[in-house]
């Protein structure tokens, strides 16, 4: 599978500027770059959803080419088994569909992820870790001869990632082509044989994974050095928020607090309950036993911005400003308010007024972060608030949630990424099953030892937290 | 070339093309005075195509929240009955009747939330099941019979110094204006369409989107029982089998004014000129020999293509 001066236009914009890439049977090469690179312009343009305006893609005659997304809306009463079979039903032959051969079938492909997703269950009730999961089941199932994978590991937790890793390192095995795009660099020096760096939709470098290191990518793919940040202390104040005993979804006993300048993250692998506790707490989920002692308001970032998070239909502007401070608009101060905030987080968008889709991902997921910290929150929940998001942008998310710690505020942070909770966290707390596995200061934590405790493993030193309204140490 | 068709202006322009072109068809050949292109002619227009635009307003406001109304005509019917019957049968002054028959929008508009948002019955099925209901009941109310409000409305009357047939356009502008100023200057409108764009989100957001189905479809419900009772003052009739399949006339309205049938999209302007280009192609085809027989078609056949329009225009956009 080859692509030939690719060129990409959305709109004025040019998403890539006359791209040259090839895939070999047997190798997984690794396409990195910034938001707005144009990776996943690369991946629609080959598979066909966009038409280059310049440049074509030459895939080999009769090769089976399995594509699998970054964000996608799943349909949501359709089962996991329904899913991975679509438009490619297994039928007897009156037509009839052999359900049970679908299921199991499925069951298998799921279970070579390592996933344990029932192949009966609604797609709409499962997390978005799980849906990936399923779509990642649905391409590999075919065996396909190019597998073109966009971030497949931005919700996966360290786990399931090694699952896919050995699933993808099968099909090369097998002789198949696998385009991975990502903006983890560490995986990729991992799973990949060659990496392409992409930068304004210019293709700046393909070598073998040997010969480059993460700082060469990093230097190549932002144009300059990005500085190594390493969390700093800060004195900590009285406690904001205190759980005691939560029960919520399949969450039970949860205790743990948070105090104002206090940075806590929530580790935990898919369906640990991560996303149920923070939903909780911002009161969009019913609290079933414990108490929640909240003494500001808290700002929830969501999870899963494309569901969640953005509304597709309304601006830039329209979705900062949601819901609506006031009951009568002023639009003139909403677009400068707006405008400041584009300003501030470095928004890429061609105005307020511009069309969401029309930002990428990790734009996106800035503007999620404006529309909460326009209100000035005293605790922020963040819920992956850099899922799918290159590394210039990620440490420009992480430099705001310093700040608004910085500024006393303090921070509930659920993330999957182990390195980003290490970073920032001066707490954390594991969880396991919806339970708490463990419980540890940033002095004593590393990703093995997290790595451990959200697997089910005992570290020592990760004392639970037994009464959250027992007298917090000074600092 | 690109047209930059914004939602409520391409139907304005599509209503300016059509009346000009039936202008241009029916203009008199022997210089007598034009049947079409008059200002009685106009405001006869307006008065037929209130008792759509009306209801397709709230239409609009349902649609672009993400939900669907099936309910407009039966309650157009039971709203006419009601005011009918408490006019012409108890006694009760007209504008109480009339507030009464308002009242059944308030009734069916409630009863739909609440089967929406409380019950989660999706927004088809419940008010498939108001529908049936609003419609029923009128047909209990009259038995068969019909109430004739002309009789007892003194000829010529002009509440507040309006003439009654000034009245039902009177009123659809105002609350078109009303309305568009609510959906585009005030949270409502915002909400509205957030909550028809991505529900979750909007909910994630912080907008009370059960709030939000609550007021579209209390909107619904009385704007649809208004135009009623508009019909059976202006008319001078409260009969059960009014009205029959607007509900499908008066979502056709709503779209062809740039509503999106999936959500998130809407106008209530756009809405009302829906309307009034129905309202045009009916009263033109009526003065064509033979047209009235071809006047299901022609709708038929001018809601796709100005749909197609639309989609079109929107794809040039993108």
């Amino acid at each position: 599978m080859a692509a030939q001066g690719l060129v990409v236009r959305f709109g004025a914009t040019l998403a890539l500027k006359g791209v040259d890439l090839d895939v070999r049977p047997g190798e997984v090469h690794a396409v990195v770059g910034e938001n707005g690179a144009g990776k996943s312009s690369l991946l629609r343009a080959i598979v066909g959803i966009v038409r280059p305006a310049a440049g074509a893609v030459r895939v080999r005659t009769g090769a089976r080419v399995a594509w699998v997304p970054q964000e996608t809306e799943l349909p949501p009463d359709l089962t996991a088994a329904e899913w991975i079979f679509l438009g490619e039903e297994l039928c007897d032959r009156l037509g009839w569909l052999q359900d049970r051969a679908m299921r199991s079938a499925a069951q298998a492909a799921l279970e070579r992820l390592g996933s344990s997703v029932d192949p009966g269950a609604r797609l709409g009730a499962l997390s978005a870790p799980q849906r990936k999961q399923v779509q990642l089941a649905r391409a590999l199932r075919t065996q396909p001869d190019a597998l073109l994978l966009d971030e497949p590991t931005a919700v996966l937790a360290g786990e399931e990632t090694r699952q896919l890793f050995a699933a993808v390192r099968t099909a090369r095995g097998q002789g198949a082509g696998v385009l991975y795009v990502s903006h983890r660099l560490e995986e990729v020096l991992v799973i990949a044989d060659r990496v392409t760096v992409l930068r304004d939709g210019v293709r700046v470098s393909t070598d073998a994974v040997d010969a480059v290191d993460v700082s060469t990518l990093v230097r190549r793919m932002v144009g300059r050095d990005v500085p190594e940040r390493t969390r700093v202390a800060r004195p900590l104040g009285p406690a904001i928020l205190r759980l005691a005993d939560v029960t919520t979804g399949h969450v039970r006993g949860l205790s743990l607090t948070v105090r104002t300048g206090e940075i806590v993250g929530l580790a935990g692998l898919v369906g640990s309950g991560r996303s149920a506790v923070l939903e909780t707490i911002a009161g969009l989920r019913r609290l079933r036993a414990g108490s929640i002692e909240c003494d500001v308001e808290p700002v929830l970032v969501p999870e899963d911005r494309a569901r969640k998070g953005l509304v597709r239909s309304l601006c830039v502007r329209e979705n900062v400003f949601l819901p609506a401070d006031r009951w009568r608009l002023r639009l003139g101060d909403e677009r400068c308010a707006a405008r400041h905030w584009v300003d501030r987080l470095a928004i890429r968008t061609a105005g307020v007024e511009a069309p969401i889709d029309a930002l990428s991902g990790g734009n996106q997921q800035k503007l999620l972060l404006a529309r909460a910290l326009r209100h000035s929150p005293r605790l922020l929940l963040l819920d992956e608030p850099t899922a799918g998001v290159d590394v210039a942008v990620k440490a420009e998310i992480h430099d705001c949630i310093r700040q608004l710690a910085d500024q006393g505020g303090g921070v509930l942070l659920a993330s999957s990424d182990l390195p980003e909770l290490l970073v920032l966290c001066d707490r954390v707390v594991a969880l396991y099953r919806g339970e708490a596995a463990g419980e540890l200061a940033a002095e004593d934590a590393t990703e093995e030892r997290l790595a451990t405790l959200i697997t089910g493993g005992r570290v020592s030193g990760a004392g639970c937290q037994s009464d959250p309204r027992a007298p917090a140490p000074e600092p | 070339m690109r047209l930059r068709l914004v939602s409520g202006w391409s139907a304005a322009l599509i209503l300016g093309i059509e009346f000009a072109f039936f202008a241009a068809l029916l203009a008199p050949r022997d210089g007598g005075p034009h049947t079409f292109a008059n200002a009685a002619n106009v405001a006869l227009i307006l008065k037929y195509s209130s008792i759509y635009g009306i209801a397709a307003i709230g239409a609009a406001m349902i649609i672009g929240a993400g939900g669907i109304d099936l309910a407009p005509g039966s309650v157009i019917a039971l709203a006419s009955v009601i005011t009918g019957h408490l006019f012409v049968e108890a006694g009760w002054p007209l504008w109480s009747a009339a507030a009464a028959g308002v009242g059944v929008g308030v009734l069916s508009g409630l009863t739909a939330a609440v089967l929406v948002v409380a019950v989660r019955l999706p927004p088809f099925i419940a008010t498939l099941g108001v529908m049936g209901i609003a419609r029923g009941v009128a047909f209990l109310i009259t038995e068969g019979r019909f109430y004739d409000l002309s009789r007892w409305l003194a000829a010529g009357i002009a509440p507040l110094g309006v003439p009654l047939s000034v009245w039902p356009g009177l009123v659809m502008v105002v609350l078109a204006a009303f309305f568009q100023v609510l959906m585009v200057r005030t949270a409502v409108g915002r909400h509205v369409l957030a909550t028809g764009g991505n529900e979750p989100a909007a909910r994630y957001a912080g907008v009370r989107v059960d709030r939000v189905k609550t007021f579209v479809y209390l909107v619904g419900g009385v704007l649809a029982a208004l135009s009623g009772v508009v019909l059976a003052v202006v008319q001078g009739q409260g009969k059960a089998d009014l009205a029959t399949g607007y509900e499908l006339d008066i979502i056709a309205a709503a779209v062809v004014g740039g509503a999106s049938l999936s959500g998130g999209r809407a106008s209530v302007v756009g809405a009302v000129l829906g309307a009034l280009i129905f309202g045009v192609l009916r009263n033109a085809l009526a003065q064509i020999p033979g047209g009235t027989f071809a006047d299901r078609l022609i709708l038929g056949v001018a809601v796709l293509i100005i749909v197609v329009m639309d989609r079109l225009a929107m794809r040039e956009q993108t």
